[in-house]
């Protein structure tokens, strides 16, 4: 990793060509970005009920409807009637539109004067106010007509249009926009007219969704900007700071969409969020980044840049691998989601926090190098940024004093919040995109209030054919609907057996009481002979052989539509029988079904990355418990994060379900920055108090600066249009708080009591292997129980003439020089006698180690040396569950001692 | 005298004469919409009985069709008065429903309707239904029966030329037209050549095509007669389209006797069908 970032410092040239180049082609891309807006990209692809949806759709019409919605007062009268009458006629005339069901359109079997009549409104317009009187009281006591397609007021009317999209005449991206756009247009012709004329339907969500997906690229991506600028600016006060992110963010923004237009990956309402979340996780790795690079120069401040940095690099290359890992996987692991939204969404975050990583690593180095000693002079000054500094002495108090009690009190908090997880709710409904009192909800809440709610699900039954001109099919299809009613759930129900109902009512001299079924297969025949085909194929087929009851309501809460599904569902089983096919399907269903696969999904991908980083950092750290520590910071976040949305009721959607694994993803890159850290600290002392109090001292600034700039970044897409993403983003704020008081608190209390000792820093101390394969100390040790063994011992550094081990004094450590070379310096009476000379894995002290003695001989560095030390108290402790290492180690320190018994000089450096 | 003129509707649409006569010249180029129209009424006038057994044809947007078997029965009187019978035969369920219209010398008309499975009674129809569909159909009763001249304003309108063809264009219009607009509600196409109506355009309020009455297969009845075998009706809005296909047609008394034109006859000829379920 050090060698990654210092391309940019050794090839400037190079490394800005390839990140020019890159961006110039991948840029290409951005032309060829496409939106998806449609529906379909919320049900699962492999929804089994999808074939007998479009089945049903194919023979009754499909429940993808616009509803035109008209109210006025003096609905009832010649001219308003005629205008209304325009109105429809003119949809009817709009392309795509395959079919208007009206006040007008739907036929009757009664006339004027109440006999028989097979007609429709469009046959004769009431010519005088006094006629258009007479008709109103016909139609409100039509049940066909109430609640459908007339409010019981009489005082709102709905225009049902059908559109069709044949042969793809328009992309199909494009048909609900262009739809939408048309009726819009024809709509503001009308709007003098009536007091109040809008659309509701899949072309008007359609289009909002554009416009708002639209306005929220524009503002909010700019908005986390500043945001993250004032973050960082105030906290560190450094240009440079304010400044990497932005250009990182910048170009990273540029691969993503670029190369989602190559890979014909569309942008979905999700991908609002991408310019922020790029900016505000982007930003982290930097801040940790420029923090790094301020405490390296402030160590040597005439060092010259390339050593900073990659004095820098050691200490942050494989933290900052790590955490663009987890970041990645926090987003990749929706990549496997059946959900097309969610998947899509997971690419283009995917690629997104790979492409800052890359972007980051290549291009932060170079700027620090040609800008980053003039700008990183004045962090830790005054004011904010004094704040983390304050924070960590705050909560070490509480550390200290009452660490017993901060963990229950946390333990209990989250006890709480977990139940109140319990009452969270799920939703996948596309109305839930919009803010409940904006203008789309608002409309959809009067048309629901009026007439029926917008939502549309068939109940559909199959048997053979003729057989819906049975009575007692068509009293089954009768029980179902009294079953619907009873529920008390869904707005209205019709079929079949409301049409002959009302026939029979009407033949029957139009005695509401008479609104029997006809009970001969005769007479249901006969009847039948007055309806038209097209007032009967929303309900039944060609050849009598399937029946369709129509629903609509107005339900978005999954859980609760499930559970009323279900009920129904079983219901419809119970009363269609053994001999008929029942199937409960529409659009709003399979969304709805989609939204238990939305939290299964969910489930498993917040398993996984928690499978994941538990995995990866207890490798990591060899050691299980390093995989446990990583995840308790990360776990708090989320068990707060589903408390406070079952607490305040905010449901479980797309945006929101994803959540727990993005801020997983993100909220461990702090643990995992703080850990490193922290086991680089301990490599060097054994006071592990002390280390962790100088790791949370080190990593406060990056870690509260990076979190509050997290927050404040997600903080902005509350402004969002869409209601998911306003609460992803509220949510993902209080995450990012939640996290610095999880890293900052709870970790370090537990962190003192788990020594973790790093593979990285193994693998990263560049000693020769050869030094482990030789040194007599790990003779015969097999490879993992040679690095079980060095991870044990504490890495120590010295300069030339620094005195490694003091003569006289008593202490029981042990050492293995892996760099340099040292000399063993007996003193007697004042006079120094040189004994010997030692090199790369060479030991010393083993004596003082084996048995309680003073230190007969001195040990000084001849040149920078590295070197493991091996303090017996610890050995014993940490390699009691290990007997064959301990056994192997003592057999090897036994060789080491009677070889050194046939020479004085050795001798005196064992017992040094 | 019963005059009986039977003729196998296809046989005589097949035959090479089936193009009416044509008129060489044009003495209708000044008339008004009402001339034009009594004169079209009176080329047309047909014998006063018919009996014609038909194929009603239904077929939906999707191609799929249905099929019923129908009898008409018409008596025309000579002081303006008639009857209409509609029964149906096939399926056998609609068997016997039967549509009967009496039109007295003022114009009067009177519609009744005949459901065996229903009971005995005959359900009284209203006037609007004679511009409403007849039983599932495209077709309404006027479209059946012909439009009453006295019903409508009549205007005429330029002459057009289809496919090199000339037709007179007539407009009827509601009597009581609306207070701010006068829409026409039909628009004939006649031929020049024969004074048939070849095309009926049903409009709406803003003169846009809501069905289309087409006639074809013209056979000459005798004199300056002549009948299509094939009616179609295709609704411009539904997609769907009606057929009325004339398997025989008959003019004889024997065939229309008074008795057909009652719910006696009716319910004697199908009765009251008894509960099956």
């Amino acid at each position: 990793m050090t060698r990654l970032f210092l391309l940019g410092v050794d090839r400037p040239r190079v490394i800005a060509l390839v990140l020019f180049t890159l961006t110039v082609l991948l840029g290409s891309g951005l032309g060829r970005l496409r939106l998806d807006t449609s529906f379909d990209s919320l049900i699962p692809a492999h929804d089994p009920s999808r074939q007998i949806y479009q089945q049903v759709t194919r023979e009754f019409g499909s429940d993808n409807k616009t509803i035109i919605y008209v109210a006025e007062p003096e609905l009832w009268t010649a001219a308003r009637l005629r205008q209304l009458d325009m109105l429809q006629r003119d949809l009817g005339q709009l392309q795509f539109v395959e079919r208007i069901d009206s006040l007008f359109s739907l036929r009757t079997v009664q006339d004027d004067a109440g006999r028989i009549g097979e007609r429709s409104i469009s046959d004769r317009i009431p010519r005088t106010d006094a006629e258009a009187r007479i008709l109103r009281e016909q139609i409100l006591s039509n049940p066909l007509y109430v609640g459908n397609f007339l409010s019981r007021t009489g005082e709102a009317t709905a225009i049902i249009v059908s559109v069709v999209n044949p042969d793809q005449a328009v992309a199909e991206d494009e048909f609900n926009q262009t739809v939408f756009s048309n009726i819009e247009t024809l709509l503001a012709r009308y709007e003098n007219q009536f007091q109040r004329v809008f659309q509701v339907g899949s072309p008007r969500i359609d289009a909002e969704i554009r416009g708002s997906l639209s306005r929220d690229f524009v503002r909010l991506g700019p908005l986390a900007a500043l945001a993250l600028l004032s973050a960082v600016f105030l906290f560190l006060r450094s240009a440079l700071a304010a400044a990497l992110p932005l250009a990182t963010s910048f170009i990273t923004l540029i691969w993503t969409f670029g190369l989602l237009g190559w890979l014909n990956v569309p942008l979905n309402v999700l991908s609002a969020m991408i310019p922020a979340l790029v900016i505000v996780i982007g930003s982290t790795e930097d801040t940790h980044i420029m923090a790094a690079f301020a405490k390296a120069a402030a160590g040597d401040a005439r060092a010259p840049a390339r050593a900073i940095i990659g004095k820098a690099a050691r200490q942050l290359g494989v933290p900052v691998a790590l955490t663009v890992l987890t970041t990645t996987l926090g987003f990749a692991t929706n990549l496997a989601s059946d959900i097309g939204l969610i998947r899509d969404f997971a690419v283009a975050a995917t690629i997104a926090m790979l492409s800052n990583g890359v972007v980051t690593v290549l291009l932060a180095p170079m700027l620090l190098a040609r800008f980053g000693q003039a700008t990183t002079t004045r962090s830790a000054s005054a004011g904010l940024a004094r704040f983390p500094a304050w924070l960590v002495q705050r909560f070490a108090v509480l550390q200290d004093r009452h660490p017993a009690a901060t963990i229950l009190l946390t333990v209990a908090l989250c006890g709480v919040l977990a139940l109140q997880a319990a009452r969270l709710h799920i939703t996948n409904d596309p109305f839930s995109y919009f803010p409940a009192d904006g203008k789309l909800l608002t409309d959809t809440q009067i048309v629901h209030e009026d007439l029926a709610g917008v939502r549309v699900f068939f109940v559909n039954l199959q048997a053979r054919p003729d057989a819906f001109r049975e009575p007692a099919n068509i009293a089954r299809l009768a029980q179902i609907q009294a079953f619907i009613a009873n529920q008390h759930a869904f707005d209205l129900s019709l079929s079949l057996a409301d049409q002959l109902a009302f026939i029979n009512r009407v033949f029957r001299g139009d005695k509401p009481d008479a609104a029997l079924l006809p009970d001969s297969r005769e007479l249901i025949s006969q009847y039948l002979l007055f309806f038209h085909r097209s007032e009967l194929e929303p309900y039944v087929s060609h050849d009598f052989s399937q029946a369709n009851i129509v629903v609509r309501h107005n339900i978005s809460d999954s859980r609760q539509l499930s559970a009323y599904i279900q009920a129904l569902e079983n219901a419809v089983s119970r009363i269609a029988g053994p001999d008929m096919r029942t199937a409960l399907v529409g659009e709003s269903l399979m969304l709805n079904r989609a939204a238990d696969s939305l939290m299964a999904g969910q489930l498993q991908a917040l398993a996984l990355i928690l499978g994941l980083i538990f995995v990866i950092m207890s490798v990591m750290f060899t050691d299980l418990r390093g995989g446990a520590l990583a995840l308790i910071p990360a776990s708090i976040p989320i068990i707060v994060m589903f408390g406070v949305m079952g607490l305040l009721d905010i449901a479980l959607n797309p945006a929101t379900a994803m959540l727990g694994v993005i801020a997983i993803g993100i909220a461990v890159d702090g643990t995992v920055h703080l850990l490193s850290r922290y086991n680089d600290l301990c490599r060097r002392t054994s006071d592990d108090q002390a280390a962790v109090r100088q790791a949370v001292t080190e990593q406060a600034t990056p870690l509260v600066v990076s979190g509050l700039a997290l927050s404040l970044g997600f903080g902005v897409l509350m402004l969002s249009e869409f209601a998911i993403i306003a609460q992803f983003g509220a949510l993902a704020a209080a995450i990012m708080l939640v996290s610095i008081f999880a890293n900052l608190l709870i970790t370090p209390i537990i962190m003192v009591r788990w020594r973790l000792v790093g593979l990285h820093q193994i693998v990263g101390m560049q000693v020769d292997p050869r030094v482990f394969e030789h040194s007599p100390l790990l003779l015969g040790m097999s490879g993992y129980q040679r690095r079980k063994a060095i991870l044990i011992s504490e890495l120590h550094e010295f300069d030339a003439g620094d005195v490694l081990i003091q003569q006289g004094e008593f202490k029981r450590s042990m050492y293995m020089l892996l760099e340099g070379e040292v000399e063993v310096i007996q003193t007697e009476n004042g006079e120094e006698s040189h004994l010997a000379r030692l090199g790369p894995g060479e030991i010393f002290g083993e004596v003082g180690y084996l048995h309680a003695a003073r230190r007969t001989a001195m040990v000084r560095a001849l040149e920078h040396v590295a070197v493991l030390r091996f303090d017996h108290d610890k050995m014993q402790s940490d390699l009691r569950h290990f007997p064959r290492i301990a056994a192997k180690l003592h057999d090897n320190i036994s060789m080491v001692l009677k070889d050194r018994t046939g020479s004085n000089i050795p001798h005196q450096a064992a017992s040094a | 005298m019963a005059m009986a003129l039977v003729a196998p509707a296809h046989a005589v649409a097949e035959s090479a004469g089936t193009r009416p006569q044509a008129v060489q010249t044009d003495p209708w180029a000044d008339a008004d919409g009402p001339s034009l129209m009594r004169a079209v009424r009176e080329r047309g006038r047909q014998y006063p009985y018919a009996y014609e057994e038909l194929a009603m044809i239904l077929i939906d947007k999707e191609g799929r069709h249905r099929t019923r078997r129908v009898r008409r029965f018409t008596r025309a009187r000579a002081d303006g008065s008639g009857e209409l019978l509609v029964l149906f035969d096939l399926p056998e369920t609609v068997g016997g429903v039967a549509l009967l219209a009496h039109r007295d010398r003022d114009g009067r008309s009177r519609t009744s309707l005949y459901l065996p499975a229903l009971g005995p009674d005959l359900v009284e129809a209203g006037t609007s239904a004679t511009r409403a569909s007849v039983l599932g159909t495209d077709f309404s009763v006027e479209d059946l029966v012909g439009e009453r001249l006295d019903g409508y304003r009549f205007m005429r309108r330029a002459d057009e030329t289809i496919s090199d063809t000339g037709y007179y264009v007539v407009d009827a219009h509601a009597l009581d037209p609306g207070p701010d607009e006068d829409p026409p509600l039909y628009r004939h196409y006649i031929l020049k050549d024969s004074l048939i109506v070849i095309r009926t355009d049903t409009l709406d309020a803003a003169g846009r095509l809501l069905k289309r009455h087409t006639r074809h297969d013209f056979q000459h009845v005798g004199g300056q007669i002549w009948l299509p075998n094939l009616l179609m009706m295709r609704d411009a809005v539904t997609r769907h389209r009606s057929l009325l296909r004339v398997e025989r047609r008959v003019f004889s008394r024997d065939y229309v006797p008074d008795e057909v034109f009652s719910a006696t006859w009716l319910r004697r000829n199908y009765p009251p069908v008894e509960t099956t379920e």
